[in-house]
């Protein structure tokens, strides 16, 4: 009996590891085929520095820049300048520091060697520019940072090129332009 | 251990799992993250109330309407869960829908604090509300938000919440919903 018993111990095991791997399947081709990734990038900062103090969560890292207010966020698009994609990125969030829903969007395109940004609207002031290394980049301006959250879905005119979780890097700074 | 322990065991361990992985079916993002977006908090809809002769028709979350006189300048109250006596918790909540009888679509994001320390409501901010939207402390210092149809007749609504700050996840069933024609309602006390 306990040999059974233990047959099916070990059945068990491996019928739960074959049920997370499929549904991690699932989950992470969830936007297969889809022109829409939602999640691409989530992060919740607490303060860059000053009364407001300095700490972050999730995907931009904790930086201290002496201030919380009037910091940019900056977005390098893993695009390359000699890549033929236009995109959409639209931003979500709360700003409890500004008391403030975020919802803007950004909409650009690379082609023939350039980046242009078409158009950007919404809660928040977002551009974009190209970084000293080439890369195309978009900013997001903060009065203030405080207790804010946010979170990233990406468009794309193609699926395969649209921008998913991994793909989009945030830094905070008090410039207008970086490079990294 | 008997087989028939080892088998049921089992059972419900693979049960678990499933049910598990099946809630995050309205999960994007990483639970408990803050960011992650969360479906489905809330979704109903209002048919009619008709002339007032007995309770209005609805399904989903909407299913149990009261008796109103018609379906003119019905608000949609919904108590949020947290209350200031107990709960420091910031939210994000994105109502979205069709009111047919109005003749609108709405898209309405709401961002709020709910704050223990001092009993109150801070740093509110709704946007895009084309239809009159209101963040307030109910009586009971339950925090409610309400929108107000101008029609109901035919309204679809649904909810979706993001975590934000130090705010939770809100799931199907934390958000409980007054149908009236006051412009402010009063829940019991939310203490979970």
């Amino acid at each position: 009996m306990s040999a059974i018993t233990e047959a099916i111990g070990r059945y068990s095991t491996s019928l739960l590891n074959l049920i997370d791997a499929g549904l991690a399947a699932v989950k992470a081709n969830r936007d297969t085929g889809s022109r829409i990734a939602q999640d691409v990038l989530s992060s919740f900062i607490v303060g860059t520095g000053g009364v407001q103090t300095v700490g972050a969560s999730g995907d931009i890292p904790s930086v201290d820049l002496g201030t919380s207010a009037n910091v940019y966020l900056h977005f390098k698009l893993p695009y390359l300048l000699s890549d033929t994609v236009s995109f959409r990125l639209n931003f979500k969030g709360y700003s409890y520091g500004e008391s403030k829903i975020i919802e803007c969007d950004v909409v650009g395109a690379i082609r023939n060697g350039g980046f242009v940004v078409g158009g950007a609207s919404g809660t928040h002031t977002v551009s974009g520019y190209t970084s000293a290394s080439g890369k195309p980049m978009i900013r997001m301006l903060f009065p203030s940072l405080y207790y804010s959250t946010l979170s990233v879905t990406s468009y794309c005119q193609t699926d395969t090129k649209k921008v998913v979780r991994g793909q989009l890097q945030g830094r905070a700074s008090l410039s207008s332009t970086i490079d990294f | 251990m008997s087989l028939q322990t080892a088998l049921t065991r089992m059972t419900n361990a693979v049960k678990a799992r499933l049910a598990q992985y099946l809630s995050l079916k309205n999960v994007i993002g990483a639970e408990n993250v803050k960011g992650t977006m969360y479906r489905n908090v809330f979704s109903g809809f209002i048919s009619s109330f008709g002339t007032g002769t007995g309770p209005g028709l609805g399904e989903g979350d909407l299913a149990l309407l009261p008796t109103l006189a018609n379906d003119s300048n019905v608000y949609l109250h919904f108590r949020l869960p947290m209350n200031t006596d107990i709960h420091s918790r910031m939210f994000y909540l994105n109502f979205k829908g069709y009111s047919f009888g109005t003749g609108v679509t709405f898209d309405i994001k709401v961002g709020g604090y709910c704050y223990q320390a001092t009993g109150q409501l801070l740093n509110t901010n709704v946007l895009n509300a084309n239809l009159t939207t209101a963040v307030y402390k109910d009586a009971n210092n339950n925090i409610v938000v309400s929108i107000l149809f101008p029609s109901s007749y035919f309204t679809t609504i649904e909810l979706e919440s993001m975590i934000v700050g130090n705010g939770v996840a809100m799931r199907h069933g934390d958000v409980a919903c007054i149908v009236s024609k006051n412009s402010a309602a009063l829940f019991p006390k939310y203490t979970g």
